[in-house]
């Protein structure tokens, strides 16, 4: 059976990224209008520097300058002349310091739409990834810092996030809960604390521990993250009505408003009011992150009345995940592909864009090599995932090389199935119909995925059912089996609407070979 | 006759005071002011040791604010006088010997001047604040600077314990005395006792130089606890200063330098509250940065471990551990006798590193 991928809904979890990123895109600020910051004054350490020169003086107006935020008085510019002129006197921090000063960071402006802990521009490079042995040495060293940083939750939830990159989900959970503990009001905390908990399809302690924080009801951010977790369980959210509240209230910056204006509009498309999802969709585009924009382009894929282009936001950062989905429904595959391995390259240990990318390269760019790599690099942090499985071994069994598919398969048969929804126990039996069928089993492989044609056709999945179809039909051309003829008579016969842009390509390449061996 | 002619507290050289007291130099002011109140300063002698006097100066006040009541002027500076008056006699009559000394107090009178009384404070002379004294090159002096802390350690604990919190400890109130060999704290005007009213109390906003403010202050966050707050906020002065004397940057700024600026006490609107976790990030970047500057291991874990206690950003979690759980009950509320902020530990830290320094800290 061919791979499947397919957004079954989308909500505006947050994006869990390290500390670093997530305060480069500014998702940690606030511009509480109310509160203005305080005012310093450098006038006592200059008039000492004035009465008396030496490097304690100095030391003591160069700390005033910096912290106070006063620069480029003549008394502090002679205060950084005489310390540089005396570094003998000095230390590293002093002389940081005045750079600090200089340089006036403070000023920093970020241009670019791209942050990346790392960048990888070939699949090739991207498979470093699997076997990237410093890592545990990352970990370590994260693991070393948090013991002695006890009282840090930054720490802990880097260390929780790199635990869930391979898939220690245990130990991540257990770090993410010390930095709870530790900072149960923080915004940062919280929203990684959600996207874990989510991840790990913990989605009650998401909502417990959003709920239990006093920061929730007056944080657009964090109410917005209880929105979309309780919609995922179908819960209506106690936040709804103050977020509502905040996007009207004037206290917070469009960008502030982002992700709650798309969890409302979210809510309100989901309950079929388009004009009143339409507004709040509208509120959250004036501004977007990533997420917003994602989410909408997910909305737009369910119903054309909302239109989208996510390349016209050029100052969004990090869109990999809106582009990818909007590439992939225009069937630009290769696009689609590299924005699929940013997007996991953002955020290592979602399984969607792993999902999404080993689809595309697998099924429609006929890339076996690149779909085994990611779904490899996806089940690092997943290992588990039936999705990523079942994609591995359907690029291992379609390929010239079959080393490793046992190992796969096998993995694929303990999947517990009585959890998965009817399209993935189709998808999943299809797949194992193909592995059997490459194994020479074919007897097996024949009813499998005869099942899973069936199956198909109960649950009314037109789509899938055709799918099935067309990847049976090639394996029994492959073997040239008798059924053949029968199955590529339904490829023939089968209507494919133009928007299942993947299942035409799969189909016509189908034809195509089959129609080359008869020399039509 | 203009304003700096009519100027009593200018006109006190060559006057011979109660007491003896001859008034032989006018020096250059430390400050403008010295935090409470406005002063000319001299050179005193009466047959011993110089000596250091404060002259209280209305006139500088009425200069730089006028149009104010002179009502207004002359009660706030007297109280203030009064108030470092009765705080350094305090530490005198208690005898503490690490807070820089009040010798004598007085008044002189002036004829043919608008405001003939001039109160003055006399103190023992130091040789200048531990600024001149400083160079931060890595692993120098290490000895001398162990001693000085821990002689303002001494300091602070005597202040505290007759009810003193300094509230501006900073390298500029630090005074040496004897050629260096001893370290005072000086300059109570900006202190703050459990006694006696501050005119500066002021909601309890900090009263000394900002610059050098534990962080939660220039977030606008006030404990109402007096007591913590003030002691509190001795004990990340003092932290502060340890940093201060190996790096040449105090603690303030050594956050401040690992923090991102959206963070910035000069840019974040919002509360302490959502900030404090960042600067606790910030805060162990800053550790790391210091652990740098000390080449010696042991000292460097010794006064890392000193200074994560001292200066802990987050004001209810600062103190040595087993002071926080003592001071607390085990729902984590305050005791009403705990003291989280004893100077103790300190104390003893210091008094074994300055004599470890000798031999080990080379």
């Amino acid at each position: 059976m061919a791979v499947i991928y397919e957004i079954k809904e989308r909500r505006v979890i947050p994006n869990w990224r390290d500390f670093k990123r997530t305060l480069q895109l500014g998702e940690l600020g606030t511009s509480n209008k109310a509160k203005s910051p305080i005012q310093l004054s450098i006038e006592r350490s200059a008039v000492d520097w004035n009465l008396n020169q030496n490097i304690g003086t100095a030391a003591d107006l160069i700390n005033a300058s910096f912290v106070s935020g006063i620069h480029n008085t003549p008394e502090i510019n002679g205060a950084i002349d005489f310390v540089l002129s005396n570094k003998s006197t000095s230390s590293q921090s002093l002389l940081e310091l005045i750079e600090n000063i200089h340089s006036d960071k403070h000023q920093v402006n970020h241009t670019k739409n791209s942050i990346l802990e790392l960048d990888y521009d070939t699949v090739n490079d991207f498979q470093s990834f699997i076997n990237n042995k410093s890592f545990h040495k990352v970990i370590n060293r994260t693991k070393n810092r948090a013991k002695l940083e006890l009282q840090n939750p930054v720490v802990w939830v880097e260390l929780a996030r790199l635990y869930s990159m391979r898939g220690h989900e245990a130990k991540a959970e257990k770090a993410i809960l010390t930095a709870l503990h530790l900072a149960p009001n923080n915004r940062f905390v919280l929203r990684s604390a959600t996207r874990f908990f989510i991840h790990e399809d913990k989605f009650e302690k998401a909502l417990f521990y959003l709920k239990r924080s006093e920061s929730t009801k007056s944080d657009p951010w964090l109410v917005s993250a209880h929105i979309a977790t309780s919609s995922i369980l179908g819960k209506f959210s106690p936040f709804i009505k103050n977020g509502k509240h905040l996007l009207n209230s004037n206290n917070f910056s469009d960008f502030e408003l982002t992700e709650l204006a798309s969890s409302v509009g979210t809510l309100e498309f989901k309950d079929g009011s388009f004009k009143k999802a339409k507004a709040f969709f509208k509120q959250s585009m004036i501004a977007p992150n990533d997420n917003s924009l994602a989410q909408l382009e997910w909305v737009s894929k369910d119903d054309k009345r909302f239109q989208i282009n996510p390349f016209q936001y050029e100052n969004v950062i990090n869109p990999f995940e809106a582009r990818a989905l909007d590439l992939f429904e225009k069937g630009q595959w290769k696009d689609a592909f590299y924005n699929t391995i940013k997007w996991f390259l953002d955020m290592p240990f979602s399984k969607r864009p792993a999902m999404l990318g080993s689809y595309i390269s697998g099924s429609l760019l006929n890339d076996k090599n690149a779909a085994i790599i990611l779904c490899e690099v996806g089940l690092q942090a997943n290992p588990h995932d039936p999705t990523l499985l079942n994609n591995i071994v359907y690029s291992i069994a379609t390929s010239n090389n079959h080393d490793s598919l046992d190992k796969y398969v096998n993995q694929l048969l303990h999947v517990d199935l009585s959890g998965l929804p009817n399209e993935s126990k189709v998808t999943l039996q299809a797949t194992l119909g193909l592995a059997a069928l490459k194994k020479g089993q074919i007897e097996t492989g024949i009813q499998l995925y005869k099942t899973a044609i069936d199956n198909a056709t109960k649950i009314r999945n037109e789509y899938l059912k055709n799918l099935a179809i067309v990847n049976f039909a090639r394996e029994l051309f492959i073997l040239n089996l008798p059924e053949k003829d029968d199955m590529i008579a339904k490829v023939r016969s089968m209507k494919v609407k133009d928007s299942q842009k993947d299942l035409n390509l799969i189909r016509n390449e189908v034809l195509e070979k089959v129609n080359k061996s008869i020399g039509t | 006759m203009n304003t700096q002619q009519d100027n009593a507290a200018s006109s006190l050289l060559g006057m011979t005071l109660a007491n003896d007291w001859k008034v032989i130099k006018k020096v250059e002011p430390k400050e403008n002011s010295t935090g409470g109140f406005f002063s000319v300063c001299y050179i005193v002698n009466n047959g011993g040791k110089d000596a250091f006097l404060k002259a209280l100066n209305f006139q500088a006040f009425f200069q730089l604010f006028q149009g104010r009541s002179i009502v207004e002027i002359l009660t706030e500076q007297t109280n203030a006088f009064k108030y470092e008056r009765d705080l350094l006699l305090r530490c005198k009559n208690r005898g503490l010997s690490k807070v820089s000394m009040v010798l004598d107090e007085g008044e002189a009178y002036l004829e043919n001047f608008t405001i003939s009384n001039v109160p003055y404070l006399i103190f023992e002379m130091a040789d200048g604040d531990v600024r001149s004294h400083m160079n931060f090159s890595k692993d120098v002096e290490i000895a001398w600077k162990l001693q000085s802390l821990h002689n303002v350690s001494v300091g602070l604990k005597q202040l505290h314990g007759i009810e003193i919190g300094h509230q501006d400890l900073k390298p500029s109130n630090v005074l040496i005395y004897d050629a260096g060999i001893i370290s005072k704290i000086g300059d109570l005007g900006r202190s703050l006792c459990a006694d006696i009213e501050a005119p500066h109390e002021n909601g309890g906003d900090f009263p000394g130089d900002l610059n050098y403010a534990p962080p939660e202050f220039l977030y606008r966050y006030i404990d109402p606890d007096w007591n913590y707050r003030v002691r509190g906020t001795d004990m990340y002065l003092f932290g502060s200063l340890v940093v201060f004397y190996f790096s040449g940057a105090n603690m303030t700024a050594l956050i401040g330098k690992n923090l991102d600026p959206q963070f910035s006490w000069n840019k974040w609107r919002g509360s302490f509250a959502d900030v404090q976790d960042y600067l606790v990030d910030a805060f162990y970047k800053g550790l790391k940065e210091f652990r740098t500057l000390i080449s010696n291991k042991e000292l460097a874990d010794e006064l890392i471990s000193v200074i994560e206690y001292c200066c802990y950003p987050i004001p209810e979690k600062r103190g040595h551990k087993k002071a926080i759980e003592q001071s607390t009950d085990r729902e984590g509320k305050r005791k009403e006798n705990g003291n989280q902020f004893d100077f103790q530990r300190v104390v003893s830290k210091f008094d074994i590193l300055s004599k470890k320094a000798a031999y080990i800290f080379k």
